[in-house]
């Protein structure tokens, strides 16, 4: 029996190897260097080791990793010490998504991710592959994925593009201006400011201080405008650089998503593997009348690395024409706007009535708490009881105001074989879009207070990334969730 | 309302949720006691009466629980259909969970010391997105259902035309 010989990836997957591991190295190092700052020549000393031990660690962790492709798996091991053997079926997969970073597009290679069905992080990672190689597992995944009716068919004639869209210049700017990720933008550079400045060395950090304490409110106030700007700027360029040249296209029951300026972005997906699609409204969109569409999909993707879960398939578009511009994408769904609220009589009511009361509750502990402080440990603040009066106002005057909006916004619907739901939370609006093989449970819960009223919440569950998502909607009437819950069992 | 087929757990069970609860009970106390006596001097400290009145207050929620178990059980019940199961539980706050039979992807059962002595399973029915448990039942209607379910998810994936 002869032994397979797996196949490596390019050289240049090294530079990312390497990268991965001194940059890994570099950061405690880095601020512990600077912290308890020694001799010149002994810093540089450490950097150098460290070079050193980031090239033979990305060299041996190239080495040791490698692949093989037959008809219906991909199988890779890798590991220096720990050896790993992953072998993944073409048909578990269910996105493959290639990067291509500014360092590699000299040598025309792609960062290569494919994402399963399965959880905990159940995915595997090429640094670097060269396009011929993507292209032969991409095109093992989608004959693996293919009925074999369709594969006689694409046999025997090429694939050809059913729909495409790109995104213009116009769009995307206006996709990027009303995304709201400006303010979180400028947190984190707040956040990264303060970490920096404690880890800068003492004498320039004492200067910093001194010279902040010398300046007046003007100053101050021109200081945060500035941060602001620069913020808003800089979250305006970096949606901008990735989702430049968004293109979507459709190839039989394939999607093909392509994006990024700095950072190529292609992402493959069978279009049944879909289980929602979302469009999603924020306050400013809906003031514009524009919405941004993803979809959900089962896949090992997690957030606590920050990324994202949904893949966007149009990161803006008029919300008069949405339904039709993604039609050609998705043919088997309808985008018709839920009109059936379902909501019981005086669902408002209840909902505003029970909001009222959370807020008093917590209120009353935010206030509890400040005496208490204040008459303990003997801490005041200035004009405390305006402070605390206006704290309360805006909080039941928001928390009422959203759930006003909410009970208004809800609507659930049932269209053929998928179910509209339509959510709102702290302004947003979300329409969702799923079939009903892919809702994977459904729950209601009430009060006794509501039993003899015949109103329930009612609770839909959908896989999203690693995890679900749960789509909860208030105050339903009871018989017509019922209707809703056999429509979801009841088997084709 | 529940449903006429719906199924109780068996009457044990209640022994095992007092049993918990009595287990919880007690360790709390002992913290309690622990913290009260590191206090004992300071009982001005306004920290004092704070973690007092929390203990309390945890102590007297397990004490309301045990006395609510009978409430619990009667309404702690479970049905299977030919395509969904379906749990209910909840006194003052009912809810109902129901999964279709072909989206469950495993039937997993659980047994600790205190389940073990009384002969009682867990039973957690896993969706692709999310795990339901029917608290307790006996090990033998646990292998029984893990079968049906395993059995009922299977023909139910027949029929589905997915890919």
């Amino acid at each position: 029996m002869t032994k397979e010989i797996g196949h490596r990836q390019p050289k240049v997957a090294i530079i990312r190897e390497v990268l991965n591991v001194f940059v890994s190295l570099i950061w405690p190092a880095f601020f512990g260097i600077l912290r308890f700052s020694g001799s010149r020549v002994f810093q540089l000393g450490i950097v150098v080791i460290l070079l050193l031990v980031s090239l033979a660690f990305g060299f041996l962790k190239w080495y040791f990793f490698t692949y093989i492709t037959t008809e219906h798996e991909i199988s890779l091991k890798r590991g220096i010490f720990a050896k790993k053997h992953v072998h993944l079926p073409f048909e578990r997969i269910q996105t493959i998504t290639r990067n291509q970073p500014i360092y590699f597009q000299p040598f025309d290679v792609f960062h290569v991710t494919i994402e399963t069905s399965g959880k905990s992080q159940d995915k595997i990672e090429f640094s670097a592959l060269t396009l011929p190689q993507i292209e032969h597992i991409e095109n093992l995944r989608r004959r693996s994925q293919t009925k074999s009716a369709e594969v006689i068919k694409t046999l025997s004639e090429q694939p050809a593009i059913a729909a495409s869209y790109q995104i213009n210049d116009r769009d995307l700017c206006l996709f990027a201006l009303t995304s709201l990720g400006s303010l979180g933008t400028v947190g984190a550079i707040f956040l990264i400011f303060s970490q920096v400045q404690e880890f800068l060395p003492a004498t320039l950090s004492r200067q910093f201080t001194a010279w902040l304490n010398q300046q007046n409110v003007t100053i101050f106030i021109g200081l945060v405008m500035i941060f602001i700007i620069f913020g808003f700027l800089l979250s305006f360029f970096k949606l901008y650089s990735q989702y430049f040249q968004f293109k979507i296209s459709r190839i039989g029951q394939h999607l093909a998503i392509t994006r990024g300026l700095f950072t190529k972005q292609n992402v493959q997906l069978r279009v049944s593997r879909v289980q929602a699609v979302h469009f999603q409204q924020s306050l400013l969109r809906r003031l514009v009348k524009l919405v941004s569409v993803d979809v959900l999909l089962a896949s090992s993707v997690n957030n606590t690395k920050g990324e994202v879960k949904q893949t966007s398939i149009m990161p803006v578009v008029r919300m008069s024409s949405a339904g039709e511009v993604i039609q050609p994408f998705l043919p088997q769904y309808h985008f018709i706007n839920p009109t059936n609220s379902m909501n019981a009589n005086r669902a408002l009511w209840y909902r505003l009535n029970m909001i009222f009361w959370l807020d008093i509750f917590i209120a009353s502990l935010i206030w509890i708490t400040y005496y208490i402080t204040k008459w303990t440990i003997h801490f005041h603040l200035t004009y405390d009881l305006p402070l605390l009066i206006i704290c309360t106002i805006l909080l039941i005057g928001y928390s009422l105001l959203a759930s006003w909006w909410q009970m208004m916004d809800q609507r659930i619907q049932v269209d053929g074989q998928y179910l509209i739901v339509q959510l709102s939370s702290n302004f947003t609006k979300h329409t969702y879009y799923m079939p009903r093989e892919k809702i994977q449970s459904i729950a209601t819960s009430r009060s006794m207070l509501l039993i003899n009223k015949h109103i329930t919440h009612l609770h839909i569950t959908v896989r999203d990334g690693d995890s679900a998502r749960r789509l909860t909607l208030r105050y339903l009437q009871e018989p017509l969730v019922k209707k809703i819950n056999s429509w979801i069992v009841d088997v084709k | 309302m529940l449903p006429d087929n719906a199924q109780k757990l068996p009457k044990s069970v209640k022994i095992v949720w007092l049993i918990h609860t009595s287990i919880a009970f007690v360790l709390i106390l002992a913290v309690g006691l622990v913290i009260n006596s590191f206090f004992l001097n300071h009982w001005q400290n306004i920290l004092a009466t704070i973690i007092q009145v929390i203990f309390v207050l945890v102590l007297l929620c397990l004490l309301a629980y045990a006395l609510l178990i009978p409430y619990y059980y009667r309404f702690h019940q479970y049905v299977i259909n030919p395509h969904s199961v379906s749990i209910y539980k909840g006194f003052f706050w009912r809810q109902s969970q129901t999964i279709p039979l072909n989206r469950i992807q495993n039937v997993d059962t659980v047994q600790g010391p205190i389940l073990n002595i009384f002969k009682l399973q867990k039973l957690s029915i896993v969706t692709a997105a999310n795990a339901f448990t029917i608290n307790a039942i006996d090990e033998k209607t646990a292998l029984q259902l893990r079968d049906q379910l395993i059995q009922a998810a299977r023909q139910a994936r027949e029929v589905d035309t997915d890919d």
